[in-house]
């Protein structure tokens, strides 16, 4: 059999489409390739068990609420997310880091063998989807009530909320630009198609791509 | 029609952009910059309306969104199907090229109108008129009176059709909000923004200025205009700034969340700017909503809404061409249109007489009645000076003419204003302007739930104390301030106090010291000459030679067609709360909520009763503050967007394969998939057959997954289930029962142990949010002390379930490192296992009642796994099933579905579940509850199986069952018949070869063998037989096949 994902989005035929719906777009909504996506439940803490779980992913936990952490090196893109005082979400590229496709999590789950803590991988559960171009904010205004404002959001903030009847988690991956100009947002999979086509519907009238920014 | 009435020159209209519009079938033109009652009066037009109630003919009256009378329907044409609106405000309403409009409740034409005959029997409908026919017979208000009140009363038209435009929805963040964008609202919102706070300013006109674009003056060295317009671009340039024009602020609710109104494309000539967008348009600019409701949180509100005329109240006064007399000075001075030659002003103070003094500028013919006897005042002495005569201590007897006022009698009054003591003298005029002062907008101030103070020397209503969970800042005219310049300082004086707040709770950096005051604003004397002399006498029904007893027409309420006569009768008839002489007389009720008409109706009742104003007190003002179109309030979330739809891994597989669906929650489930020309019963019943006698292949992703895991997992499952969990091995599974705290059934589910301190749980379709939360809320507020974790993992993995005798083989056909016999992986056990080369977990476990296997795989890899069995389970004759075929399967075996068989009143004991029920356990959720006396109730509604005595009856579900000899003789019974229970579940069962049903019924489970009756609605009573809840395969070997 081919290794192949049937990802969340492929019912919405974005290939085809995005040749028809570009130009002058101000707004970019693309999906987001899988990646490597782990929850992690642990009493932060506990400073054994931390070190253990921060060894394998090679990324620290964020230890401010609502903050993430970031690789040194930005190309890799790998960051942890801040969910709750004991929740972290790990979310790394799917290849090429740190072994995310073949052994992390299963060192994850040995690592914390015999602790009080709890991995699940949630790589196929979370579909995610980037939302960019320079109207972005007017298009997050009409799905979510949380305060985009550039003094308020800014890089190395992650949260979650409702977006569009949707829960969400989001962040700014591009942490060295010089203000926030893309957003990825994280969905369950089942309201994902909901939330892309709701963010597709609320561009329309700035333009809208459905290419990455 | 040419223009006859616009004045040569002047106004803010573009006289370079004429433009097009009808009016009641008939074209007439204006130009960019007019409403359409700017239009139609420099046409000449004046009557506009008949009245809701006497049809009366009805003229333009303000220049504003107060207005009661001059409501037209918008785009009424065939073509603009979907469009058309209601009872718009033409005052408000921006001319646009091919703009349609139609006038309200006239019939068979404006012109003449067969209603108008109302008015000539007046006296037969009085105030509390519906109320009174109510008393009559039921009959006769049915069959007669509703019916002709409906046809003869009311306003315009809605549309039968789906409105076609788009609209849409924000959310707005600001640290101050400033309402209005007149002077005072200019001026805070610029100190504000000097700050560096983030500020809106919402202004519901197309432009800003307020009463300046009706009143110019010098500010600050420069005429209002050029204020205004360096104001505005200074707000503009600011980053931080946002205003807003055509946006109605309309209400506040708690701790400030506003919502505005925001108009997008009505005023604009390109229809694809209102109406939905075809896709076929280019540019970035389709796709533009028609309005958008904005939902602001600021931290400062302040309003500066500015006040409403108040009009005089006299015989005849809803003559059209009697207007008020600010809306004379805008139509003269913004629009440049004069509402006729020969105007009669009659006011009760020397302010509104500025208007005044600009009619006699555009040369028309000016006479002046003051109900004041000492006649004063900076515009009094200047009309005195330009030779217009001013008739002092004089009331208006009577306005005269039809359908446009003629002329007015007018006469010397007695010193109490009561009586008329001098000769009637004929005045000939074609408009009369008239002002009684002026009422603050305190709507919003209101509307946060803050009072109101009375101020007798202007006799109106002023901003009381602000409450503090919603904090709210009036300044200027809406706060009862008058004088240009006064308001000037009284916006920044707001401004700064929103500042200060904002400093204080370290929103914004506090102002640095030293700097010292910044400039005050300066305003040129003869803004202070404007401010006008605002001495007031008020007489709240100026005498007339036919006072209300002798049947005068006093119109308080145009809108609605209320009297004063009216609220007189409603006080004789010993009505004492405003707030039901409001109901009773429909006074302030209608679509203008009372805007022009609630203050002098309660000059009225004031007199009438003998008591002060504030004494009589006010009705609530509500939200929101001008109409709104239900469309906007809606957005984007009617049709295709009401609700999420979510999908499973499988979807598009189940859409391809041409599966109808089923609403579960918010997911689309298969509901059973039809072969081309099958109906649903014969799909259905292929689906059971083939899990029966072959495989059957089922979605079931939906169920909630939640991992619980830590060194008390166990114990939080014994706790949170009603059965025992300390001893389930791992690698086996348990159906548990969840029950809620009042010991009701509250979900179900097979829980797997993964692990020494990990555990899987699954739960309810529906059901799997609500589980999470309500045992996450357990482990943080009750049971801290237990170490448990927990996560949903409901999507991570793609469910297929397979189901009938087959299913074995064709797993062992797919997968090489697993032994599936009987005796290697029993029934409620699990295995991990790579199928058709993907890693999976297998569940046997069976929600049919037959051999089953669900196999989870990662959700990515669903699709895969589901088309390798499609594939491979030919040749067992595999059927994808659904829900449908689902629910019959468990049906015959009565397995219970939690929400449709329970109903959140049921316990285990009901359920007949009683050997799920740890009792000997410590505790579980519900465990208290169970032991209340009314749970042991023998007659509490229990779960049985109906069986219909003719076994191809299928019952509906829903259906009720009453006891044998109380079966009804018809289907509609004239007395209640006792309900014994309802069916919950009903199905054909082809494996049962027979109806199968399941429901609750009063003592049921004592009732096994009774024949009880099922009436239904074609009137058949259907004879039934309680019995055992197991159709099919009563042994329950099939599962463990």
């Amino acid at each position: 059999m081919v290794d192949l994902y049937y990802r969340p989005l492929n019912g919405l035929a974005l290939n085809a489409r995005r040749a028809a719906k570009d130009g002058e777009a101000a707004v970019h909504v693309w999906e987001l390739p899988r990646r490597r996506m782990i929850t992690l439940r642990l009493d932060p803490s506990d400073q054994a068990l931390v070190a253990k779980v921060e060894g394998v992913i090679g990324l620290s936990l964020p230890t401010q609420p609502n903050r993430l952490s970031a690789s040194a090196n930005p190309d890799d893109d790998a960051f942890v997310l801040w969910m709750s005082p004991d929740e972290f979400m790990i979310d790394v590229p799917f290849q090429g880091f740190n072994g995310a496709d073949t052994k992390m999590l299963a060192d994850l789950i040995e690592a914390v063998q015999g602790d009080f803590a709890l991995v699940a991988d949630v790589s196929d559960q979370m579909a995610g989807i980037g939302l960019g171009g320079p109207d972005w904010r007017n298009v997050w205004s009409k799905l979510c009530a949380l305060d985009m404002d550039a003094s308020v959001f800014e890089h190395g903030q992650c949260g979650q909320t409702l977006a569009a009847k949707c829960n969400i988690a989001f962040y700014a991956p591009d942490t060295q630009a010089e203000s926030v100009e893309q957003l990825r947002l994280y969905t369950r999979r089942s309201f994902s198609r909901y939330l892309f086509e709701r963010l597709e519907d609320a561009g329309l009238e700035y333009g809208i791509s459905l290419k990455a920014f | 029609m040419s223009q006859n009435f616009r004045l040569p020159a002047g106004g803010r209209i573009d006289r370079s952009e004429p433009l097009s519009f009808t009016f009641d079938g008939r074209t007439y033109s204006g130009y960019r910059g007019d409403t359409v009652a700017s239009a139609l009066l420099a046409n000449g037009v004046h009557l506009v309306g008949r009245s809701f109630k006497y049809h009366r003919p009805r003229g333009i009256v303000s220049a504003g969104v107060e207005e009661p009378n001059a409501l037209i329907d918008c785009n009424v044409t065939a073509e603009e199907k979907g469009q058309r609106e209601a009872n718009n405000r033409m005052t408000v309403t921006e001319l646009r090229q091919g703009l349609t409009t139609e006038s309200v409740n006239a019939f068979p034409s404006l012109n003449f109108d067969i209603g108008a005959v109302n008015t000539t029997l007046a006296r037969f409908f009085p105030a509390g008129f519906y109320y009174k026919t109510f008393l009559v017979s039921t009959t006769m208000w049915h069959r007669l009176i509703e019916p002709v009140i409906r046809r003869a009363a009311g306003l315009g038209r809605s549309d039968e059709t789906p409105d076609v435009a788009r609209y849409d929805a924000h959310y707005k963040h600001a640290d101050i909000v400033i309402v209005g964008a007149g002077p005072t609202g200019l001026q805070a919102a610029r100190l504000a923004a000097q700050s560096g706070a983030r500020v809106i300013l919402c202004e519901q006109d197309s432009e800003c200025g307020g009463s300046l674009l009706r009143d110019p003056v010098e500010i600050d060295g420069m005429d209002a205009e050029l204020w205004t317009a360096t104001v505005e671009s200074e707000l503009r340039s600011n980053p931080r700034v946002r205003v807003m024009t055509r946006t109605t602020l309309s209400g506040i609710f708690d701790h400030n969340m506003l919502t505005a109104l925001e108009r997008v494309t009505d005023h604009r000539d390109d229809p694809e700017g209102r109406a939905k967008s075809n896709g076929k348009t280019k540019g970035k600019r389709r796709n533009k909503p028609r309005m958008r409701w904005h939902r602001i949180r600021t931290k400062q509100v302040v309003l500066a809404t500015g006040a409403f005329e108040r009009p005089l109240v006299f015989r005849n006064n809803d003559l059209p061409g009697i207007m008020f007399a600010s809306a004379v000075e805008t139509y003269l001075q913004r629009y440049a249109v004069a509402p006729g030659r020969r105007g009669l002003f009659v006011v009760n103070n020397d302010m509104a007489l500025s208007a005044a003094i600009k009619a006699k500028e555009a040369g028309l013919d000016v006479t002046v009645v003051d109900v004041r006897t000492d006649s004063h005042g900076e515009n009094t002495e200047r009309l005195l000076a330009m030779g217009v005569p001013i008739f002092a201590g004089h009331t208006l007897v009577t306005a005269l003419g039809g359908k446009r006022v003629k002329g007015a009698e007018i006469a010397k009054m007695s010193d109490d204003g009561k009586t008329i003591t001098g000769a009637v003298r004929k005045v000939s005029c074609d408009f009369i302007a008239t002002s009684s002062g002026y009422n603050p907008i305190v709507h919003l101030h209101c509307q946060s739930g803050a009072k109101l103070d009375f101020d007798p020397s202007t006799q109106c209503f002023v901003p009381g104390e602000p409450l503090t969970a919603t904090p709210t800042i009036s300044a200027g005219a809406c706060k009862g301030i008058f004088g240009l310049n006064a308001a000037l300082e009284s916006g920044a004086a707001a401004a700064q106090q929103a500042v200060d707040a904002l400093a204080a709770s370290s929103v914004i950096a506090p102002p640095k010291k030293g700097r010292g005051k910044k400039k005050a604003v300066t305003v040129s004397t003869s803004a202070e000459a404007h401010s006008g002399d605002l001495a007031m006498r008020h007489i709240w029904i100026l005498p007339s030679d036919k006072p209300t007893k002798k049947g005068g027409k006093f119109w308080v309420d145009f809108q609605n067609d209320v009297t004063a006569a009216d609220l007189e009768l409603a006080v004789r008839e010993n009505f004492r709360s405003v707030e039901h002489i409001k109901r009773y007389t429909t006074l302030g009720m209608a679509t203008d909520q009372g805007k022009t008409s609630n203050i002098n109706a309660l000059g009225i009742l004031s007199d009438v009763m003998g008591l002060e104003i504030p004494e009589i007190g006010t009705t609530t003002f509500r939200p929101p503050y001008t109409p709104t179109t239900f469309g906007a309030i809606a957005g984007r979330e009617p049709g295709r967007f009401l609700d999420v739809e979510r999908v499973t891994p499988m979807h598009d597989w189940h859409v391809a394969n041409g599966a109808l669906f089923e609403d579960v929650g918010q997911w689309k489930r298969a509901w059973y998939y039809p072969r081309p020309g099958e109906k649903m019963n014969a799909a259905v019943d292929r689906e059971c057959k083939a899990v029966r006698e072959s495989v059957g292949l089922l979605d079931a992703s939906t169920l909630g997954k939640i991992i619980v895991k830590g060194p008390d997992a166990a114990e939080f499952l014994n706790r949170v289930y009603t059965n025992k969990w300390l001893k389930l091995g791992i690698g086996r599974c348990r159906y548990g029962l969840m029950l809620g705290e009042d010991g009701m059934v509250m979900d179900d589910g097979v829980t797997a142990r993964l692990g020494e301190d990990e555990y899987l749980m699954t739960t309810t379709t529906g059901g799997a949010a609500n589980v999470l939360t309500h045992l996450e809320d357990y482990l943080q507020t009750e049971w801290t002390d237990l170490k448990v974790y927990l996560t949903s993992v409901t999507e991570q993995w793609a469910v297929a379930s397979l189901n009938g005798p087959k299913a074995r083989a064709l797993l062992e056909e797919l997968s090489e490192d697993i032994d599936l016999s009987p005796e290697a992986f029993k029934f409620m056990s699990w295995q991990d296992a790579t199928v058709a080369g993907l890693p999976a977990r297998i569940f046997r476990i069976s929600f049919t009642g037959d051999l089953a296997f669900e196999i989870n795989v990662p959700a990515d890899k669903g699709m895969e796994l589901w088309t390798t069995l499609m594939t491979v389970g030919r040749k067992y004759g595999i059927t994808p099933y659904g829900t449908e075929a689902m629910h019959v399967l468990r049906a015959e075996k009565g397995f219970i579905i939690v929400g449709q068989d329970t109903d959140g009143s049921l316990n285990p004991y009901d359920m007949d579940m009683a050997w799920i029920v740890g009792n000997d356990k410590d505790d579980f959720i519900g465990k208290r509850s169970l032991t209340r006396k009314d749970m042991a109730d023998p007659m509490r509604k229990q779960f049985v199986g109906i069986y219909t005595e003719d076994p191809k009856e299928v019952l509906p579900e829903g259906a009720h069952l009453v006891n044998l000899a109380d079966a009804p003789k018809t289907a509609y019974p004239k007395s209640p018949v006792p309900m014994q229970g309802h069916v919950s579940s009903s199905y054909w069962s082809s494996a049962a070869n027979r109806s199968i049903a399941l429901g609750i019924v009063k003592g049921g489970l004592a009732r096994k063998g009774e024949t009880l009756v099922v009436p239904l609605e074609d009137g058949r009573n259907v004879k039934v037989v309680l019995g055992d809840t197991v159709f099919f395969d009563q042994e329950g070997t099939r599962q463990h096949g």
